[in-house]
């Protein structure tokens, strides 16, 4: 009997405590902490696909400013994500730096075991309600 | 630094007005028509406006080589919720990353603005008048 109870008080505890996986955006505060203006031709590689990196000019503060849209954001709400078989999309919404909405719709496959941003849409909302409560793939906004 | 919500938002707005100072009639007929209507530009800086009453083309590039970032495409889906109230998304693509913007404005109040006396004053400046991208600004919002 006490240990059926002992086993009970063990599952109960660890349903209590299951936080659902969240794979893309651990990688997502990976890049958020990691890449700087400074790193980031080393870097890159280790966030972005090499699809997306392939055409550009690392040394253009152009391109460069576009890798680090991180900055658009400077306060986060929520983030939600989906991950279907070889690719997964991840929505953070937040408030930009005029504490106005805002979310990052990112596109990310998975090249040998590690999830890699393949696309990025920002998304600048008029009002919080705008903000999906799904997650969004970019190829949403292009059309 | 990164292209903003306002240019973004004040881009939308010039390319309105060179619609309308192309073809006058059919922009305000497109524009004011209650549904749904497509502003294009592709990479060439061709630039389409599309409603049900018909379509308009014009160059997008001057408008677009103010912002002083490379844009492979533009896409604005308007939606005239009726009493010239306007809603709008728009996806600027650029070199790497896409931004999207969400706005509306007041399509009467957008006209006005264009053919009143301080449109005038900017368009005989050969640059930008300050003045005027703010108060284009103001019109579509933060």
């Amino acid at each position: 009997m006490r240990f059926i109870l002992l086993l009970f008080v063990l599952v109960l505890g660890a349903c209590a405590t299951h936080v659902p996986d969240e794979v893309l955006y651990s990688n997502f505060l990976d890049y958020k902490s990691n890449i700087t203006r400074g790193n980031i031709i080393e870097s890159s590689p280790n966030f972005f696909s090499k699809q997306l990196l392939d055409k550009l000019n690392l040394t253009s503060s152009e391109v460069t400013e576009q890798l680090l849209f991180k900055n658009y954001m400077a306060k986060q709400i929520n983030n939600i994500e989906i991950i279907g078989d070889s690719f997964g999309c991840l929505t953070v919404n937040g408030y930009d730096l005029e504490n106005m909405p805002m979310s990052f719709n990112l596109k990310y496959i998975e090249v040998e075991q590690r999830w890699l941003i393949d696309e990025i849409n920002v998304l600048f909302a008029n009002n919080e309600a705008d903000l999906s409560k799904v997650p969004k793939c970019p190829s949403e906004y292009n059309n | 630094m990164n292209i903003t919500r306002s240019e973004v938002k004040i881009t939308v707005a010039k390319l309105l007005e060179v619609a309308y100072s192309k073809d006058k009639g059919l922009t305000a007929k497109i524009m004011a028509e209650k549904g749904k209507a497509k502003l294009i530009v592709d990479q060439s800086g061709k630039a389409t406006l599309t409603g049900t009453v018909g379509s308009l083309s014009f160059s997008g590039t001057p408008v677009l080589n103010k912002i002083g970032v490379k844009i492979k495409r533009v896409t604005i889906n308007f939606e005239n919720k009726g009493k010239m109230k306007v809603g709008y998304t728009a996806t600027f693509n650029l070199e790497v990353i896409s931004l999207t913007v969400m706005g509306n404005f007041d399509l009467e109040e957008l006209i006005t603005s264009c053919s009143g006396l301080l449109c005038r004053a900017a368009r005989a400046l050969k640059g930008r008048h300050k003045a005027y991208d703010m108060e284009l600004q103001r019109i579509m919002g933060r």
